[in-house]
Order: C-alpha cells, then structure tokens, then sequence
C-alpha cells in the first residue's frame, strides 16, 4: 500500500470541524423559504425516545435541516451536475436563457378513464350552462424545441379533447401562446405563466379590442419555485403584473369568512418568496367576487392557481364570479352551482396540474347527484 | 448511523477524532470501544444489548472452551457455534420463514440487528481459529470487545480475522501516513457512495423497464451500483480504521477486471470469500477431491454465500446461479485458453445478469427484466434514450472507475512529479469532500412546493 504524506488528513478535519461549529454555534431556523417548509427543530430527549430510536433519528433530521446554508450546497450540486452535461435533474430541464422546463406530466389510462367518465357525467348534468376548458399547456408544452424532446402535451391534450364536444374547448392555448412565445410569457425560475400570457388567453375568450392595460412591476428579482427546487439561481425573473382599464368595482370574500376585500391582490406578498401570491393571496377553496358588471351571468371557475393571474381580466364580464380550487374545496359543488344559481362553468388549468391531480375527480364524484 | 450521513461526518466522526488524540495510550482502547457502543447505539437500542451480551458470552465460552481437553473442547466448540449460528438464523430466517409458509396468520416482525451477519461472521472465525489453535483465546474483554465492536468494520465489514486485529491493537503511536491515507480512503469512498451508488441506483428507480436497451442498461447500472455502495463503504470503513491507527487487509480489488466469474469473487467483498474458503470450502475437502464432490462442495460455499447475502429465495437463486457459472468455469472453461478481453467480458455479463436475482425479489420483475433482455423485436424506448443522454457522465466515470486506469495515472505522475501530485490530489481530495457534501445536503433538500401550484 502507498502512503501518501500531505495534508489532506488535517484539512479535511478542519473542514468537518468548522462545519461543525458553524452547525453548532448557528441560530435554530424555523422554516425555509425555498424548500417552503417547516424544518426539524432539536428532539426532546427521554427514556422512551432513546430506547425505541426515534430520538437518535430526529437528531439527525435536525442536524440536516439546521446544517449550514443547506440552499448554497444544493446549488452547488445542481451547478455541478449542469457542467457535467446534465440536461434535467429533479425532472427539470434547462432550457435556453436561464429557463427552467417542468417535464410534462403523462397521465396514466387509468387516470384518463377516471377524469373522461366523470367530465362526462358532470357536463351531461350542467348541459344546460355554458362550460368552456381552458387548458394552458406548461412551459414544455410551449419550448420542448428548445430543449430536444417531443412535444408530449399537445399529444395528450389532442387525445384527450377528442372525448368532448369540441365546443367546450373553443380556446387553443398551444396557439395561442405559441405565436407569442417569443414574449415574456413564463416565468424562466418559476412553474407559472405570466400575467401577459393570462392576458392573451383572456383576449380569445372575450372581446377585449378596446381594453387597455396597466403594466406593474411587482417585484425584479422574482426566484419561483422552479429555481428553488434545485437551488438554481442563474437569472433572476421579473414579475410584472397587467391590469385592465375598466370601469368596473368588486368586492370579494374568501373561503366563506364575513370579511369582505376590495381589492384580489394581496400587497404584502409583493416582496415575498412567492409574489405569485399577491393574487388573492394565494390559493383559496373558494373565493366570491361580486361586481358591478353589467352582464346578467354567473361563472363558476373550476380551476389550478393557473387561474388566479387570468381572474383580473374578466371582472368585467360576470356580475358574480365564484372561484372554486378543488385542491381545497371539501363541500357540494352541486349545492353551490344551484345556491349560486350559476350561468357559466370554466375549467381553468394548467395541463400538468389537470393530469395530475385528482382532487378534479373525488369533487364530482362525491357530490349528492 | 451510516458513514455517509450528516450526523456520522459533521458530528460523531470530528468528536471522534478530536478526542482520540487527546486521550492516553493505554485508554485509547477501551474508548474505541464506548464509542463503539455509541455508534451501534445509534440504530438501537435493544439491538446493541443484543450485540453486547452475544460479545460477552463468546469472550467467556471461548475462555472456557481453551481450557478444556479434547473431547470437552469439542463440544464446546459446538455449542458455541451452535448459539451463535442460531442467534444469526433466528433474527435473519424465522420471521421470514413463518410468514413464507403461514401466509394467512401474522407474527410480530423480528427485525435483524444492523451487522450481525458481519460480527456473527468475525465471531466464529475467532472461535474456530482459537479452537485450531492458531491464536490464542484473549483474555482481556476491552480487546475482544474491540475485535468484535470497532465500529468502521461494524457494520458492513470487512470480516477481520483475530490475529490481524490482534497483531495491532496495542500500535497506539500516531502514524501520519496512515492518518492522512486513511482520510484519502474515507472522502475516495464517501463520493464513490454518494456521488456515485446513489444516483445510480436514482435512475434505477426512475426507470420502468421497457426494452432490450433498458433491460441492458438497468442490469449495467446494477453492477455499478452495487459496487459503488459496496466497494465505496469499505473504502470508507479501511480509511476510518487508517484513521484510527488500524491497518486492514483490501476487501474490493478492481473485481470487474477480472477474467473468470471464479476470480471476480477472489477481488470481490474479498474477507467474505476467504471466510468460506477458509471455514468451509476447505473442511469440505476444497477442490483436492473427486470431481462430483467438488461440484457438492462449491454448490454447497455458493448456496450458503447466498442464503448469508439474504433470507428471500432470490439471494438463495443467485447463490445457485452464481455456483453453476464456476463450476462450469472449473469443469470446462479452465480447460480452453481464452483471451483476456473476453474473459473480462464474459465475467461482467455473467456477474451483471446475476444482480438481477441480487436486486430483485419479486419474481414477476425479475422474469420482466429476462424477457426484456432479449426482446430484440423492441431494442429501445424513449425513457432510455433520455437516461442516457442525461446520465452520460455519471456512466462515463462509473466504467472508467471500475478499472485502474486512474490509479495509474496517479501512480506515473507521482513517480515523476511527486510534489504536483501531491498538490493536485489534496485538491482533487478535497474537491471531492464538498462535492460529497452537497449530495448528502441534496438528499435532505426536499422542496415542498405542492400549495404553490
């Protein structure tokens, strides 16, 4: 065997010693703002946690979460990786400029089966209101190009469409994002699109040739969850928000409280983590915005926080409109479409949330009728 | 406590050695042993009870069977392998035996204490070599507390004999080359671990064979996964015990350099192989007999190296598997001259196909992944393209580690530009310690970004 004789031995224990006391010497964090989660804090210690282990295993939870700018050593991996060639990880992949590509979320036919069977009960049983889907391909679904993979959610959006009456999907997102993707339209660090891309989708929806708009600047060093999820902050997004020059007031409630808004952005996510929240907040099981609109009708939106950007556009349009996130939503949506007496029913969703989440399912299926 | 966790390198280990250097001669022995105690602790509890009483009993069985005459000795010697070899069946084989055959009624799961096949293992090899007289039994529990406890080799070995532990439990005088290799071993094992094993067996999990190119690169991955866990462990156990002023023999030798499935098993987890050459291959009467009795006796070391690897029937599959191909090798193939790039060849399919039964107990995909393999009608699938594309450079350095080509590279630079190599390694070594700890931060990292969307 060779000896080698240098000093590899003490720099790596100065290294696990400074790490250690650094560790040790640090403020216990609560939460961490990118993996948006509440870190372990220190075990208790007791005979019977120490006995059956699971002291010992909270520990090192602990020593995990609290370890030393844990955010700086996951960059540093994924930077790592992405010299190394890597051109997903964690499913996503690196586009061009900065831009993060969520991998499209192929729905099993199991999953399909489910969603056709109760869509078509559903819509059989509103055939009467007026129910449009808007379904807003992903990032993928917009510059797979770019990235060197086919475009599976224009396949899956094809086939699944084939099952309905074509007239419920009117509105062609892959169009009409696409003639405009050279714009800002997605967020390069976060899952979202933007409120210009909102924008346009509501301009096919409605007649909107005399609106003007508003143009915000919330917030300029925007890090979305994409970027958070592998600690990859390349370049940062600029959030900017349009609003339209109407003539029209609102208020709103939330989730059933009494207290009444008027205004559905929340200010003070401005400078948050997630400033995608100043729309309402964030999400909500239900939301009641009533306006002083002219128009008779009442929508009801069915709909992934997708929706929340594309909501300011249309106030206009509806004297009531009764958002309903199913993620969330745990009473009888039959009861509140009759209560509510609603007119028009939009299905307002981003493709990967669509075929991949079943809150959609459990909701229809466990209504009374 | 695993070596490659946050709390084992950043908490246990620094501790560990700070206190090491401080501490007298003549304690450093019977504190190698508390934190011994305290590492395994780390597990469980009960399960560290367990390992101590069974250290205990076979200090004072062992005493008492040196003293005793021949046919007393005898017996005792029996007993003694009797309890031990029951303790390790019992927590490994009675809970999955019951519930293999009473399907329908349900038992309290009986969970194997972390090791146990390994101290197990380093225990009846001192009981036999004591009981051969080949070394004598230690009188002093603290060392044969040590022998059995001394945590790098704890866990996941090597099997030690007693006379080389013996022979350097009293070498308490700091050795700076050791110290520093030993760091070398550690950061080379700890990346090998978690840069390596762990992304492999990553896109193991990603992937749902599909394809002849999948069932291919799926059985490739295996092999190197395998090796990266196991081979990277030890590095990391030899180079703790390095640090600790212990110097053991090299358990892993470039196996997949090997040219029969016969030697890839002699460079491969090498202190197991040895074991059973040693305690049973060669008391069956080893390959010096008649030629049906040396297929019985290699049949017999494979069958049993499986069943140890583990208590399902696919472990006991690969162990048969496995003593066919070299029993094969020792009738037929020794005979013919084969050039060396197809016995290198011929040894990774053989050992790569014999994962699968390694990795898999459940039937239905072990018999997907043989069906896919030579489904020639459907080479490849999208799935795989994309893994290969992506993962390149992971595979790229995972086959070109596999092989010595740079430790060679190593060796001429340091031949001819000592003080380069020496720079450049430190650099590289310590490199690869904060790569190795951004994959083990990465691993906590857990986004919860659900209620964004």
């Amino acid at each position: 065997m060779k000896k080698h004789n240098y000093f590899i031995g003490w720099i790596t224990l100065i290294f696990l010693l400074t790490i250690f006391f650094i560790n040790f010497f640090s403020p216990t964090l609560t939460f961490s703002n990118q993996e948006n989660r509440i870190l372990a804090s220190k075990p208790k210690l007791d005979f019977d946690s120490l006995l059956d282990g699971s002291y010992f295993s909270s520990y090192s939870k602990y020593l995990e979460d609290q370890f030393w700018n844990r955010t700086m050593w996951k960059s540093f991996k994924t930077s790592f990786e992405k010299k190394m060639g890597l051109k997903k990880i964690d499913h996503l992949y690196f586009g061009k400029d900065g831009r993060l590509i969520e991998e499209a979320i192929v729905p099993s036919d199991d999953f399909l089966t489910r969603r056709i069977n109760n869509l078509t009960k559903f819509l059989d049983y509103y055939k009467d209101l007026n129910t449009e889907f808007v379904l807003v391909p992903n990032k993928i679904g917009i510059y797979n190009e770019e990235i060197g993979v086919e475009n599976k959610q224009k396949e899956i959006y094809h086939n699944f469409i084939k099952n309905f009456d074509p007239e419920l999907f009117k509105v062609n997102c892959f169009d009409i994002l696409n003639s405009h993707k050279e714009e800002n339209i997605f967020y390069n660090t976060d899952h979202h699109y933007t409120s210009l891309a909102a924008r346009y989708i509501s301009e096919s929806l409605y007649d909107k040739k005399e609106v003007t708009y508003d143009k915000y600047i919330v917030n300029d060093h925007f890090m979305g969850t994409s970027a958070n999820k592998i600690a990859y902050y390349d370049k940062a997004d600029i959030f900017e928000l349009y609003v339209p020059k109407v003539d029209v007031s609102y208020y709103l409630t939330y989730s059933n409280e009494e207290k009444e808004y008027t205004s559905l952005y929340d200010k003070s996510k401005q400078y948050s983590y997630n400033p995608y929240e100043i729309f309402f907040g964030g999400n909500k099981s239900i939301i009641d915005i009533r306006t002083n609109s002219k128009k008779e009708e009442k929508l009801l939106i069915l709909k992934d926080s997708y929706a929340n950007s594309f909501i300011p556009f249309i106030l206009s349009d509806y004297r009531e409109i009764i958002v309903v996130d199913p993620r969330y939503y745990y009473d009888d949506i039959n009861s509140l479409i009759e209560d509510k007496q609603i007119t028009d029913i939009l299905f307002f969703y981003s493709m990967n949330t669509f075929f991949e989440d079943t809150s959609l399912d459990d909701m229809i299926e466990n209504t009374e009728k | 406590m695993s070596f490659n966790s946050i709390i084992f390198c950043f908490l246990f280990l620094p501790i560990a050695i700070i206190i090491y250097f401080f501490i007298p001669k003549k304690l450093k022995n019977i504190y190698l042993l508390i934190i011994s105690i305290l590492f395994y602790s780390y597990s469980s509890i009960f399960h560290t009870i367990i390992l101590l009483l069974i250290t205990i009993y076979n200090f004072v069985a062992v005493r008492k069977m040196d003293e005793l005459q021949e046919k007393r000795r005898k017996y005792k010697l029996i007993e003694i392998l009797i309890i031990n070899i029951f303790t390790l069946c019992y927590f490994k084989y009675y809970y999955i035996l019951l519930d293999n055959l009473f399907h329908n009624l349900s038992f309290k799961e009986i969970i194997l204490p972390l090791g146990m096949s390994f101290y197990i293992f380093t225990i009846l090899s001192y009981v036999i070599d004591v009981y051969k007289g080949k070394v004598r039994s230690e009188s002093n529990l603290t060392s044969f507390g040590l022998y059995v406890l001394f945590f790098p080799k704890l866990i996941m070995g090597p099997i030690v004999r007693y006379q080389d532990f013996n022979e350097q439990i009293d070498h308490h005088d700091f050795n700076n080359s050791l110290f520093h290799y030993g760091f070398k071993r550690f950061i080379i094992g700890l990346a090998m671990k978690v840069v390596l094993a762990d992304t492999f067996s990553r896109i193991i999990s990603l992937y749902q064979v599909d394809s002849m190119l999948g069932s291919i690169v799926i059985i490739v991955l295996y092999s190197m996964q395998l090796y990266y866990d196991f081979a990277g462990y030890t590095n990391m156990a030899l180079g703790l015990s390095n640090i600790f002023e212990f110097d053991f023999r090299e358990n892993f030798h470039y196996p997949y350099m090997s040219k029969s499935v016969g030697e890839f098993f002699r460079r491969w987890h090498i202190s197991l192989g040895e074991w059973f050459r040693d305690y049973v291959y060669i008391p069956l009467g080893g390959s010096r007999t008649t030629k049906p009795r040396l297929v019985i006796n290699l049949l017999i070391v494979w069958l049993l190296t499986g069943m140890w690897h583990g208590a399902s029937y696919n472990f006991i599959l690969w162990g048969i598997f496995l003593g066919v191909i070299i029993v094969i090798e020792k009738l037929v193939l020794s005979k013919i001259k084969i050039p060396t790039f197809v016995g290198v060849l011929f040894t990774f399919i053989c050992i790569s196909i014999s994962w699968i039964f390694f990795f898999n107990s459940d039937f239905d995909h072990i018999t997907l992944l043989f069906k896919n393999l030579v489904n020639i009608h459907h080479f490849a699938d999208d799935q795989i393209y994309s893994i290969l594309s992506n993962y390149l450079v992971y595979l790229i350095v995972g086959f070109i580690a596999l092989t010595p080509v740079i430790k060679n590279i190593g060796i001429s630079i340091q031949e001819k530009h000592p003080y380069l190599y020496n720079c450049f390694s430190c650099i590289y070594l310590l490199f690869l310690i904060l790569l190795s700890t951004s994959y083990m931060i990465s691993y906590s990292y857990q986004p919860f970004l659900y209620f964004n969307f």
